[in-house]
């Protein structure tokens, strides 16, 4: 590493403390949907948000974290996974103890209290139909999408994230859309939202 | 991608994700500015500290439980020397002595037998502490067995399996 850019890094991290509220102002949202997309309700969305945030903290604090400030979105999007795998086996186990139904009326409440979307320019009924449209579809398709157009990641970093090649991410990307665009069909039939 | 792909894509990328509440922001800014409270701390609780070490000096202060402490550990890696094929069983005297000096009033059930049985040491890991000591942790498996007589002369037998966390420096020139 250059000394410019080992300066530079060096500036990032040490400002960085100061700065970790304007970041999360401007990614805590693309974060939390994705973190919500891999978890079964807001609570352990949240949780698992952070629980990576804390890592990424402590990696900048510590000056272990490789990289500057354009890596922090990275690895907290893979952090994430990564939590998420690890709630979601804990909770596998726990939830054969747990009533289906209570968990169905949480997760359905979810949609009421704490909406993915805000507003849409278009309509605000586009923001839930794309919500559930999201939640219908197999999450590979969903986490590739949400990682792409709301994350701004590449294929090559949502690669390197899911651990699959650049190439299957562009292909997951494609086919999701499409079978976004049936699922969101039925609404625009309804005149639901003006797609 | 065809255009219809292309024009739901552009529709999307108008979508905004909901914004984080204010409670959710200071929340998540101060769990990144104090860090160290939020970090998931590792289970220790089943490692026996070295003699000496931080950990060890901090267990003792802390509590006077029967695990930690500089008699425990030393028990430990005594254990450890020859746990590979070590099978200790509590001896006649010692039982008497035990029945006789905290004898049991409910159930009236006496523990005529304890045996440990060593299966397993393997050897975890080395690393570095706090003070750049070079550390090996070890780890020892094995099983109690509590041999029970109740008072009708009916033998119960109650086995539990356990593993125990050494660590201990490694002598270096």
């Amino acid at each position: 590493m250059s000394t410019a850019a080992a300066e530079s890094n060096s500036a990032a991290r040490s400002s960085a403390p100061l700065s970790w509220s304007a970041w999360l102002e401007e990614n805590g949202p693309k974060l939390l949907l994705f973190a919500r997309q891999q978890t079964r309700n807001s609570h352990d969305a949240e949780d698992v948000l952070q629980d990576s945030l804390v890592k990424l903290a402590k990696k900048v604090n510590e000056k272990t974290f490789t990289g500057g400030q354009d890596g922090w979105l990275p690895y907290v999007y893979t952090s994430i996974r990564r939590s998420a795998i690890d709630l979601g086996r804990k909770n596998d186990r726990r939830g054969k103890r747990e009533d289906k139904a209570t968990m169905e009326q949480q997760i359905q409440g979810d949609t009421v209290d704490d909406p993915w979307f805000g507003a849409f320019d278009s309509s605000d009924e586009l923001g839930s139909q794309l919500e559930e449209a999201l939640k219908d579809l197999p999450p590979k398709f969903a986490e590739v999408i949400s990682m792409k157009i709301w994350g701004d990641q590449t294929f090559a970093q949502i690669g390197e994230n899911l651990e699959i090649s650049q190439n299957t991410a562009a292909s997951r990307y494609r086919y999701g859309l499409e079978a976004l665009k049936k699922k969101l069909a039925s609404a625009r039939k309804r005149g639901d939202i003006g797609l | 991608m065809t255009d219809e792909l292309k024009e739901l894509e552009e529709t999307l990328a108008s979508a905004k994700p909901a914004p984080l509440s204010a409670e959710q922001l200071a929340r998540f800014t101060s769990a990144m500015e104090n860090w160290e409270e939020h970090e998931a701390k590792p289970s220790e609780s089943n490692v026996v500290p070295f003699p000496g070490s931080a950990t060890a000096e901090k267990a003792g202060s802390q509590s006077g439980k029967t695990f930690g402490g500089r008699a425990v550990a030393i028990a430990a890696c005594v254990a450890l020397m020859g746990a590979a094929t070590a099978v200790w069983v509590t001896s006649p005297e010692q039982e008497t002595a035990t029945a006789e000096t905290q004898p049991v009033t409910t159930g009236k059930m006496i523990p005529p037998e304890l045996k440990r049985n060593f299966f397993n040491v393997s050897d975890d890991r080395t690393f570095f502490n706090e003070a750049d000591q070079p550390m090996r942790q070890m780890s020892i498996d094995y099983s109690e067995e509590v041999k029970l007589q109740d008072d009708q002369g009916r033998t119960i037998i109650m086995t539990e399996p356990k593993r125990q966390t050494v660590v201990v420096p490694i002598e270096t020139n």
